[in-house]
């Protein structure tokens, strides 16, 4: 039967009541508080960290800013139609997530999650603030900085969205954008319900993950895992007791450690996020009786069933070597393509951006000197081109005269139809092309307009679209 | 007889019927779900108080709020009227030059034009102003009846052509039918067909039969080499436009009976100075529009 077809689910024996974690020491907690250090660190000073940029752009390194239609991540700058990049960036994503699942299991919910890296640090100042025996200022203490930490959490997320130096004061003074504040309080809201109260109930209940993690694992994926073998028959007093007793104790301290309250001595288990706190917990006894380390540790399926009940502690079967599979190395493969995708996209992507409609009613219109015109409607935008004044031109037409229409004045042409542009801003343009009428196609021809840049001469961007002329007779 | 029991293995209520031996766990619904479902029925009956909500016999229950889409929208345009007033006033009392200086006041005007030119003049000019051969005339080319300036655009737009009103622009082209011979006209039409520099003829033009009576009958609004008058809206003859058609037969039907536009005044039909200053402003930025004369 396969690790993944079947997994006993039970609710854990804590269900319903609170679960207050035990403090442990040990080197997953080592991990793990290394992890939530470094994670925090990134996610509370990111938005503080400036970036210098155009004029009219933020000074915020990195900036999703709607209400500008920018994304802003150090020296990128997204426009609303880069979005298909954040396909591959979710590809890269979920593949990366099922490459380490296949690998190491849910290292991703043991170590790396929001909701664990919340509940974690409420956990933390639970104990530390309130301890075992809580008294109404410890608990009002608790909730002060509960509060505190999801207020501030609040104003970080929105600060990647809002910049941080006007939502801050803002938020405070009571004078940032309603919708701000919503979003702040929210988050806060959210924070402090999720890792204050809700805490498991959401890897539980609430978490489509756990449900379907388990088809990417096999029997090499390293879990955590209690070696039944080794400690079975478990039980405290091992000296009085009549029958030889296993290495576990039967302390529950595995059981105490684990933030979700699961007794991983039951075996693999939906409610395992496999933070590994309950190997820290174990060792710390087995250390002190005496007994090898790593009764539970991160083992693979394989290895349990070559030790299995055939084994001792003293003659341990070695394990088997672990083999390169197809769904690990599918993974790593699907996460690399898409991680090259996106370091393609970024290199390659076009500095100016030009969109041409032509108007169609009339096709064209005939001028008093006989020149047939054309009127074209452009969006010119100016991504990332280092270049702030631009020319309109017609590739292959060397007598098309371009002028661009101006609300109120007579249409620009020669060195007043060049466009100031600086980067990151967008025209909406009118543009008259006219073809003297010997040059004028028959009917429809293909023509491809050209940005230049005005100071060097460089093409920046073209597009192809529709001259039309009159249908000769 | 119903048997409430306890399922052994799960632990929970069972809810006492039973099919065939198969027994039927009792899984209640959410209590806080149950709570919404029961306030969402309550809500639903103090709405239907509010809010126009059932039909009756002759017509619908209209709700104590008074609540319609209609009125809804009708303050919308009023919001949205305020909104414009301040900048609709200014253009009102700016002219058309100082509009087209001020770069706000000229955006404005340009977008107000062209949702008014949406209203009140596609169904002549045509969606993209490009009017109609043979009736009525391109705003986006270089020629211009009336004269292309600013000025003379926002006149005529505000009195408009032909149309029987006392400010309106009139002129009238005579039916050269009854006045000239059949080959006469022929003759001029061959004349004014070679005004055009471009023309192959333009070379021989005095040489022409219609030299003559193109002196006597058509200089005076048209002018010596066929450039037109737009004081009298009399069209330039010497170029590529031809609003009537520029065929021969074309310009010999124009001569013997013409064609004489009309176009309505929309200042008294739009009673809204702003609006046909805005009008002005947008036709004018067309692509075709002419400097003001004297500027």
């Amino acid at each position: 039967m396969s690790i993944s077809s079947d997994i006993p689910w039970e609710p854990p024996p804590t269900e319903g009541a609170k679960i207050r974690q035990r403090a442990v020491s040990g080197r997953w907690r080592k991990v793990k508080s290394a992890v939530l250090i470094t994670a925090f660190a990134f996610i509370y000073i990111l938005p503080w960290v400036p970036w210098q940029r155009g004029a009219d752009e933020p000074t915020q390194a990195v900036l999703f800013s709607f209400t500008m239609g920018r994304a802003y991540v150090f020296g990128f700058t997204f426009w609303p139609q880069d979005l298909y990049l954040l396909v591959l960036v979710l590809l890269a994503s979920a593949f990366g997530l099922f490459f380490t699942n296949t690998l190491v299991g849910r290292v991703w919910c043991g170590f790396t999650c929001p909701q664990t890296l919340w509940t974690d640090l409420f956990q933390i100042i639970e104990r530390r603030v309130e301890g075992r025996n809580p008294t109404a200022l410890r608990s009002a203490i608790k909730q002060v900085l509960w509060v505190a930490i999801a207020v501030v959490t609040g104003l970080t997320f929105i600060s990647y969205v809002v910049p941080a130096r006007e939502l801050w004061p803002g938020f405070f003074t009571g004078t940032a954008p309603a919708a701000a504040i919503l979003l702040v309080a929210v988050f806060a809201i959210f924070t402090y319900l999720l890792a204050g109260y809700a805490r498991e109930k959401v890897c539980l209940y609430m978490c489509p993950w756990p449900r379907f993690q388990a088809a990417m694992l096999d029997g090499d994926t390293q879990l955590v895992t209690y070696q039944a073998w080794r400690g079975e028959p478990r039980g405290k007093h091992r000296k009085r007791s009549a029958v030889p007793l296993g290495d576990c104790v039967d302390c529950n301290l595995c059981v105490a450690v684990c933030p979700t309250g699961v007794d991983i001595r039951n075996g693999m288990q939906l409610g395992c996020i496999g933070c590994g706190l309950c190997i820290d917990a174990c060792n710390n006894v087995m250390a002190k009786t005496g007994s090898p380390a790593n009764l539970i540790g991160f083992f693979s399926e394989r290895e349990m069933a070559a030790k299995g009940p055939t084994a001792t502690a003293a003659a341990p079967v070695v394990a088997p070597k672990r083999r390169p599979r197809v769904r690990m190395i599918g993974f790593a493969s699907l996460f690399a393509i898409a991680l090259v995708g996106i370091v393609v996209v970024l290199t390659s992507r076009s500095t100016m951006q030009i969109a041409v409609t032509p108007e169609r009613q009339p096709p064209y219109v005939v001028m008093s000197n006989g020149d047939i015109r054309n009127v074209y409607q452009m969006r010119i935008s100016n991504l990332r081109a280092d270049a702030d004044r631009i020319r309109l031109a017609a590739v292959g037409a060397p007598d098309a005269s371009i002028a661009i229409a101006k609300a109120g004045g007579p249409a620009l042409t020669g060195d007043e139809a060049i466009v100031p542009l600086p980067r990151g801003s967008s025209e909406a343009l009118r543009v008259l092309i006219a073809l003297p009428p010997e040059a004028a196609p028959d009917g429809r021809e293909a023509m491809t307009i050209a940005l230049t840049d005005a100071d060097s001469g460089a093409v920046l961007a073209e597009t192809a679209t529709y001259f039309w002329g009159p249908d000769q007779p | 007889m119903a048997k409430i029991e306890r399922d052994p293995i799960t632990g929970q209520y069972t809810t006492g019927h039973q099919w065939d031996g198969i027994k039927e766990l009792r899984t209640p619904i959410p209590q806080w779900w149950l709570m919404v479902f029961l306030a969402s029925i309550a809500f639903a009956f103090v709405s239907v108080q509010f809010l126009p909500s059932f039909p009756t016999t002759d017509g619908a229950f209209q709700g104590s709020l008074g609540y319609t889409a209609r009125l809804a929208l009708e303050e919308q345009l009023e919001e949205a009227r305020q909104a414009q007033a301040a900048m609709r006033a200014q253009i009102a009392d700016t002219s058309l030059e100082d509009i087209v200086a001020n770069e706000e006041l000229a955006t404005f005007a340009y977008r107000g034009g062209q949702s008014a030119y949406a209203v009140n003049c596609i169904a002549c000019h045509g969606v993209n102003a490009g009017g109609q051969l043979g009736q009525f005339p391109s705003l986006i080319d270089d020629a211009w009846l009336w004269g292309g300036d600013l000025q003379n655009i926002y006149t005529t737009i505000n009195h408009g052509i032909r149309n029987g009103l006392p400010n309106a622009r009139v002129s009238a082209m005579p039916a050269y039918a009854t006045i000239l011979s059949e080959q006469e006209i022929e003759d001029v039409a061959d004349y004014v067909l070679a005004l055009n520099p471009r023309s192959p003829d333009h070379g021989a033009l005095a040489e022409l039969p219609g030299a003559a009576a193109y002196e006597a009958q058509c200089v005076a609004c048209h002018g010596a080499d066929g450039a037109g008058n737009q004081l009298l809206g009399a069209p330039r003859l010497n170029d590529a436009i031809w609003l009537y058609g520029g065929s021969r037969d074309e310009v010999i039907a124009q001569i013997a009976n013409p064609k004489l536009g009309v176009m309505p005044a929309f200042g008294p039909r739009l009673n809204d100075d702003a609006v046909i200053k805005m009008l002005a402003v947008y036709v004018h930025s067309l692509g075709g529009g002419e400097e003001q004369e004297g500027s």
